[in-house]
Parts: structure tokens; C-alpha cells; sequence
């Protein structure tokens, strides 16, 4: 177990690269059917001259690929232990059919829990760059994690 | 059809009702093994021995599925213009199989815009609250709508 990843391993400043997912208009579609359905994130056709110049993703589910890939490339492999919230989501750039997202994290702050010794609170910055190097959705939240050897 | 809502449709202390959500065990499941596989989301048995004692949908899926009853409730039904960021989200209590999540949408703000004469902003705080009348979700966020003319 000691191969996971705890508290002590996200120093401020430290950075995870999360690994890369390419969006194609049937995932759009599929997400913007359940979850966001507006023409523009349902509509494989939707025109170009209209609100966002075409198909464009929800913006929860751009949002939901960086979650995945933070995931896949640290959470899977941690002591994580869930999260009381999220600061903020901010959409900078529509995401849309065709786009390579690659995810990051940045550790912002990491506070030890004053009540609850065996774990401790990370603040961190989450961000997916689209295949032009632009930042398309950012996430900033916390996660709780278990301290080592508690 | 249902007469188009507008900015001035949304004032504030409005308050519009978005239903209610009761996830199953099933579709936490399957929402969890798409977007958020964390053992606590996926399967009962591993999940009782975890930080929350049994199966909790992923924060992420209240998220959601409370973005489609905003959708459904206000959204699609107004001459919106988009929206901002959203903020200030809060995972207050865990989301377990077979609550009653009750969703609702206050505006917190309406705020018609400087520079652009036919919209206006609302800063809205959005809920899903459970059946002991303790908020489990908390979200806040802004939407741009249209002005009438």
C-alpha cells in the first residue's frame, strides 16, 4: 500500500501531467443529451453562423474529462479519500468535435486537518489545454487525502 | 407553447422549483465508471469499508444531473444568452441510493448590463436538499438573459 499516493506527496507547486483525451461529436452529442440538452450540445449539425459557431461541448462535461483524467492519473493510485467542494469552474474556450484535451494538475496548498489527524485537506489547481496549448476549463477544488502510516 | 422568460422574469429572491432527483445505486454506478471511477462510487461492498461507509454518487453527478433539471426548469425554457462560471460549489452530505433530492434555483442577483442595454446578469445559487431539509448540494453560478423589449 505504500505505493499510493498521501497527503505528504502534494507539496505546493508540485505538478501531475494527466495524459490526453480526444473529443469526438458523439461524445458531445451523448453528454449533451442526458445532462446539457441545448441545440448546440445536442445537435451534430448545428449551424455555424449560430451560437457558438456550431456543435461545441457541454461545458460540465469538459469540466468531467479533466475529473477523469485526474482520476485515471492520480486519484486511482492515492489514499484519496473524497472532496468537500469546488471553488470554481471557469470555461475559457468552447471545447468542440475533434479537440485534444490534455489535462493538468497543480498543487496549490496542502493543510493538515486540525480535527481529524489522519488526513489532511489539498488545494489544487485543474486545467485542460486544448491541442492549440489554450487553457479550455479550469477547476479549482479540494481533495482530502489520508496521511502516511495513519 | 410556453411563453419565452425573461431577464426581468428572474428577479431577485425569485425561487423556481427543478423537481426532484432520487438517484439508484445503478446510475451512480454508471455514472462513476464513465467520469469519476473512485472505489467509493463503483461497488457496494469495497465502498463500505471507505470514508463514507457505503456507495455515494460522485459530487460531480449531483452536479450534473441538477445542471439538467436547471436546463429543463429555466434554461431551455428562456431567452438566455449563456452562462459564467460556476462557483462555490459544496459536496455538503453524501448522495446515497434512494434519497430524495429536491432541486431548486434562487436569484441571488439581477443585474441588467452597462454595456450591452438588452441583457442582464443573474447570479443565482442553486440546491438540492434531502428530505430532513439538510442542503446536500449547494452551487452557485451566473446566466445571461435576454431583456424584454
Amino acid at each position: 500500500m505504500d505505493d499510493l499516493l498521501h497527503f505528504e506527496d502534494f507539496t505546493p507547486g508540485r505538478v501531475f501531467e494527466l495524459g490526453s483525451r480526444e473529443v469526438t461529436t458523439e461524445d458531445i452529442v451523448a453528454f449533451g443529451r442526458v445532462y446539457d440538452p441545448l441545440p448546440f450540445h445536442t445537435d451534430p449539425d448545428a449551424p455555424a453562423d449560430g451560437p457558438y459557431g456550431g456543435l461545441i461541448a457541454s461545458g460540465r462535461h469538459s469540466a468531467l474529462i479533466w475529473m477523469r483524467l485526474y482520476v485515471d492519473a492520480v486519484l486511482s493510485r492515492s489514499a484519496g479519500m473524497g472532496s468537500p467542494g469546488l471553488e470554481e469552474i471557469k470555461w475559457h474556450r468552447p471545447v468542440r468535435p475533434g479537440d485534444v484535451l490534455h489535462g493538468r494538475v497543480t498543487v496549490l496548498e496542502a493543510t493538515p486537518s486540525a480535527t481529524r489527524p489522519g488526513r489532511g485537506t489539498v488545494r489544487i489547481q485543474g486545467e485542460v489545454v486544448n491541442q492549440e496549448g489554450e487553457v479550455a476549463t479550469s477547476v479549482r477544488g479540494r481533495t482530502f487525502f489520508a496521511r502516511r502510516g495513519a | 407553447m410556453t411563453e419565452l422568460l425573461y431577464f426581468e422574469d428572474f428577479p431577485e429572491g425569485h425561487v423556481t422549483d427543478l423537481g426532484t432527483w432520487t438517484p439508484t445505486a445503478e446510475e451512480i454506478v454508471a455514472f462513476a465508471r464513465e467520469w469519476d471511477p473512485q472505489p467509493f462510487h463503483l461497488d457496494e461492498e469495497a465502498a463500505r469499508r471507505g470514508p463514507f461507509g457505503g456507495l455515494v454518487a460522485s459530487g460531480w453527478h449531483g452536479i450534473c444531473v441538477w445542471g439538467r433539471l436547471y436546463v429543463d426548469g429555466v434554461h431551455g425554457r428562456a431567452a438566455s444568452m449563456g452562462g459564467g462560471a460556476m462557483e462555490d460549489i459544496r459536496f455538503l452530505k453524501p448522495i446515497r441510493p434512494g434519497m430524495a433530492l429536491h432541486a431548486e434555483v434562487r436569484v441571488l442577483e439581477a443585474t441588467p448590463s452597462q454595456s450591452r442595454p438588452e441583457r442582464g446578469t443573474s447570479y443565482w445559487r442553486g440546491t438540492f436538499v434531502d428530505d430532513e431539509g439538510d442542503e446536500v448540494l449547494v452551487l452557485h453560478g451566473r446566466a445571461f438573459f435576454r431583456r424584454r423589449s
